[in-house]
């Protein structure tokens, strides 16, 4: 077994890692209430202004397999990017340019725009062992714990991951897995991905995200 | 028809039935007589320690969670509390040393330390010992347990048995172990999707520390460490500052809450908030889990971090924060005076300004806090030295040292905890009190100024004791300058030293 935890890479805590660069910024109860008091209509005309329904869609639905959807996604998930990108701390480079131009208000009201959307709906299917289990031999936790059932979110750290887009659900995993992506608060999903098969990776793909669109 | 035939069969049989009832009466007493010495040894199972499982059911190490599974949902706590002296407290090599000493000495010394130190191996049985490994030998125990006292050994804890101890008073591992599902902690809105939650008070209060932080022989009942104590009859204490409010949280807090005496909780700090677990609610106050005191030592010399073991994480920052804890611990003042002719006095006051019990604490006959002080004229010659560690790497006898002095029966020092029937000296600083060192030392015709330097230097342990421990020379043991300060006198403002001053 790999015994490597990631959460050795990722001490960074949130309230002190890389958003503190963020000028006036910091994570506290201020946040939250900011967060809280984003307001939909304006995210709208925001999304509108930044063209953001160029790849995720009118309705935060994305029409390509590698580009997230992010209609329902929890709210403070998705400030939580936003100021990732903006600071730079998660790496995409279309994502972080849009992102500094947007302050700490226009993101929250984006954020509560997308949350309020509907998202896609996946076809039934059977869970893998690993999102209602897990596995104890490797110290994972099942998906569900954090993820919650069915993948339906929690909150800040522990997005939705229902009717997410396949390719990109896989792109994420491996990202983690490789230490490419490192916006995970002490590295958690490194460590989780890190003991991840590339199969169960496609599993877990195919039982959270939308069927692969047609070519 | 009576006859006088009948008298003699009833007499005869008054008799047996009165047999039969003594015969039972004394059936029922041995019964309810073995019924409380069972129960006094379900007790006491694990004697001479006062450690209980609820129900006195019998466990196995797998009823309790690896922390770190723990650790992915609770992190910050995992961060903390890995390489922390709570992490250790199996592997400690110089813990282990000292227990192997004890358990050659006297086997139920093996509950009486391995209690605190390895709750789960204790009281799961499952502790060995190998006497001929290393050198005074080893003892293992099942993973879980040499994880010392982990996750969920304190969060499965359901009570005390401080009412049982023979002092009537936390310590000596009074607590009651519940390992299952319940996890028990401070938060009374808590909920989570792996295990169930509990509220619970007790984790809450210093009792909750007292239960291993205060400890007393077994034997003698003599009062060895004495850290809960020393809190619960303390200004801290008085203020309802608890343990948790200063080493559960980062070192400048902590500092605030002893100059304060506020709780964390009132002070309003942004840099305390956060989530207490993964998916959780945003709390106003998240505790650090490292209960970082004064060991760096230990903490340090097991800080072998090669990135590639989970169990690394986290070592180098308590190894800081226990040196800065240290260094914001105490203060000094100087008092300089002439007593007669070329004759002077220093008076180095040391006052305890942060910790909440003695300084030192806990095995204060081994720990050392002791005073350095040198003495220079205004050409750099040296006129007075004290307190500098000897090439031996010891303290010398002269030096003015903060700390206890223990003998065993016969009145002969000792180190060894299992030894001591009492100490004979106490020089250890409450919270917030104060001790002094005195020095004399003469001044030579001419000088004009002199420069004091004092400073104030731990260390958890001495060199002889490691010697004894670990092996001659197996380490040197390093020690922390809590605090240094230096003034420069002119000699001829110096008042004539009154008794009665400070």
């Amino acid at each position: 077994m790999n015994t490597r935890i990631a959460m050795t890479l990722g001490l960074c805590l949130l309230a002190s890692g890389a958003m503190a660069d963020e000028p006036g910024f910091q994570w506290n109860y201020s946040t939250l209430r900011l967060i809280a008091s984003g307001d939909p209509a304006k995210g709208k005309a925001i999304a509108k202004k930044h063209k953001c329904a160029k790849c995720h869609g009118d309705t935060g639905i994305s029409e390509e397999d590698d580009t997230p959807s992010i209609a329902g996604q929890i709210r403070s998930y998705q400030f939580k990017q936003l100021m990732d990108y903006k600071t730079s701390t998660r790496d995409e480079k279309t994502m972080i340019k849009r992102a500094r131009k947007l302050s700490p208000e226009e993101m929250a009201d984006l954020s509560a725009f997308y949350a309020a959307q509907t998202p896609e709906q996946p076809p039934a299917r059977e869970a893998p062992k690993l999102a209602t289990e897990g596995d104890e031999s490797r110290l994972l936790l099942s998906c569900d714990v954090c993820h919650g059932k069915g993948g339906i979110g929690y909150g800040m750290e522990s997005p939705g991951l229902r009717g997410q887009k396949p390719e990109y659900f896989v792109d994420m995993m491996t990202a983690f897995k490789d230490g490419d992506r490192e916006n995970d608060a002490y590295g958690r999903m490194r460590f989780i991905a890190s003991q991840l098969t590339d199969d169960e990776i496609e599993a877990l793909a195919a039982y959270y995200s939308m069927p692969p669109l047609p070519e | 028809m009576r006859t006088h035939v009948g008298r003699p069969v009833m007499f005869i049989a008054g008799l047996l039935a009165m047999s039969m009832v003594a015969i039972s009466s004394v059936a029922i007493a041995k019964e309810a007589g073995n019924d409380a010495k069972d129960a006094l040894q379900d007790e006491r199972r694990f004697a001479p320690s006062y450690v209980s499982i609820e129900g006195h059911k019998d466990v196995t190490p797998d009823q309790w969670t690896d922390p770190r599974i723990c650790g992915q949902c609770h992190s910050a706590q995992y961060e903390g509390w890995n390489g922390s002296m709570h992490s250790n407290a199996f592997k400690d090599p110089v813990y282990q040393a000292l227990w192997a000493l004890a358990e050659k000495a006297d086997p139920s010394m093996r509950n009486h330390c391995g209690t605190c130190h390895t709750p789960i191996g204790i009281t799961t049985k499952t502790v060995e010992f190998h006497p001929d490994e290393g050198l005074h030998g080893k003892f293992t125990a099942p993973p879980i347990a040499e994880k010392g006292v982990s996750c969920d050994v304190c969060h499965t804890i359901s009570g005390t048995n401080l009412q049982k101890t023979a002092v009537l008073e936390h310590g000596n591992a009074s607590f009651i172990m519940s390992p299952g599902e319940k996890k028990r902690a401070t938060l009374k809105d808590a909920e989570s999707p792996y295990h169930q939650t509990e509220y619970s008070e007790h984790h809450d209060s210093s009792d909750f520390c007292g239960n291993c932080h205060n400890i007393f022989h077994p034997g003698n009942n003599f009062p060895i460490e004495r850290t809960y104590d020393e809190w619960k009859y303390s200004i801290y204490a008085q203020n309802d500052i608890r343990c948790q409010d200063c080493h559960m949280v980062p070192v400048a807090i902590a500092e605030k809450v002893a100059d304060t005496l506020k709780r964390p909780k009132d002070l309003n700090d942004p840099s305390l908030e956060g989530f207490a677990a993964l998916g959780g609610k945003w709390r106003k106050v998240v505790h650090k889990h490292g209960f970082v005191g004064g060991n760096a030592v230990v903490t340090a010399a097991l800080n072998a971090k090669d990135g590639e073991n989970p169990e690394e994480l986290g070592r180098d920052t308590n190894v800081q924060e226990a040196i800065a804890r240290l260094k914001g611990a105490a203060s000094l003042k100087l008092y300089l005076a002439q007593k007669s002719g070329h004759l002077h006095q220093l008076k180095v006051k040391v006052t305890n300004d942060r910790a909440g019990h003695h300084l030192p604490t806990s095995l204060t006959e081994v720990r050392q806090v002791w005073l350095e002080v040198v003495v220079k004229d205004d050409q750099g010659n040296e006129l007075y030295r004290n307190g500098t560690l000897t090439e031996a790497n010891e303290v010398p006898k002269e030096a003015v040292i903060f700390n206890a002095h223990a003998v065993d029966k016969d009145g002969q020092d000792t180190l060894l905890p299992w030894e001591i029937v009492r100490f004979v000296d106490v020089n250890t600083i409450p919270p917030k009190g104060y001790k002094y060192g005195k020095y004399y030392f003469n001044i030579p015709d001419g000088v004009k100024q002199i420069t004091v330097t004092a400073k104030l230097h731990y260390r958890s342990f001495s060199q002889g004791l490691a010697d004894l421990l670990l092996g001659k020379d197996a380490v040197k043991v390093p020690a922390v300058e809590m605090v240094a300060l230096e003034e420069t006198h002119d000699v001829g403002g110096l008042k004539i030293a009154d008794a009665s001053a400070h």
